[in-house]
């Protein structure tokens, strides 16, 4: 979609910044992130079952998914929230 | 079954490439999700708030990337109505129709395609 706003034009920060500003956009955008890392890493999780992983680590592997699904949305959030206009919480 | 490892499902009629088609795009949207956020943290960087994202931003210039983006938005849409075919199928409808869901499916992200490449080649 931002794809398309934008035409071809390249994206730019300040554009971003721009669509950031309204409230629809970063509660979507924060959902978005949360929905789309439960949905991937469930599926990867499926995937990885299927190809022969002995059941007896499923709860190992769960829990690995788990915390790089929210490793990965801390992570996102130090993205979006500081283009966002709130104060970043540390550099990476 | 030692020797069904890796194909749950093994039919070889269209729902099974449905389902592979699935998985697959599943499997390259989670790598491009990663990717994504990787190149994204430029906008953390420190120093001029935007400086370095839009240096990583500035790639959407070179026509290559454009059609890289096309191949993207491909990956999406077959994903994202193959899924829309599974819902309305959970839901019950359709049962003795799966093949033309599919097919209207392909059909219907192709189209949406054609469309997103005029926008962005234009």
């Amino acid at each position: 979609m931002e794809h398309f706003s934008a035409g071809s034009a390249a994206p730019t920060f300040a554009w971003i910044v721009a669509r950031l500003q309204h409230p629809v956009f970063l509660v979507v955008d924060v959902l978005f992130l949360a929905v789309v890392l439960f949905h991937g890493l469930n599926g990867l999780g499926s995937v990885i079952l299927d190809l022969g992983m002995p059941p007896r680590y499923g709860r190992s592997l769960s829990a690995g998914l788990w915390l790089l699904g929210a490793a990965s949305f801390v992570l996102g959030l130090d993205i979006i929230l500081p283009l966002a206009g709130y104060p970043a919480w540390f550099y990476w | 079954m030692e020797r069904d490892r890796g194909l749950s499902y093994r039919s070889y009629e269209s729902g099974m490439w449905a389902w592979i088609l699935q998985r697959g795009t599943g499997v390259i949207l989670v790598g491009y999700l990663f990717l994504h956020l990787a190149l994204l943290s430029a906008a953390t960087a420190p120093g001029r708030p935007g400086a370095a994202l839009n240096r990583v931003l500035a790639v959407f210039r070179n026509p290559l990337v454009l059609y890289l983006d096309l191949v993207l938005i491909a990956v999406v849409l077959l994903h994202a109505f193959n899924g829309i075919r599974l819902i309305v199928l959970d839901l019950g409808y359709g049962f003795l129709r799966q093949k033309g869901l599919f097919l209207g499916a392909m059909a219907f992200s192709g189209v949406l395609l054609l469309g997103a490449a005029w926008r962005l080649l234009a």
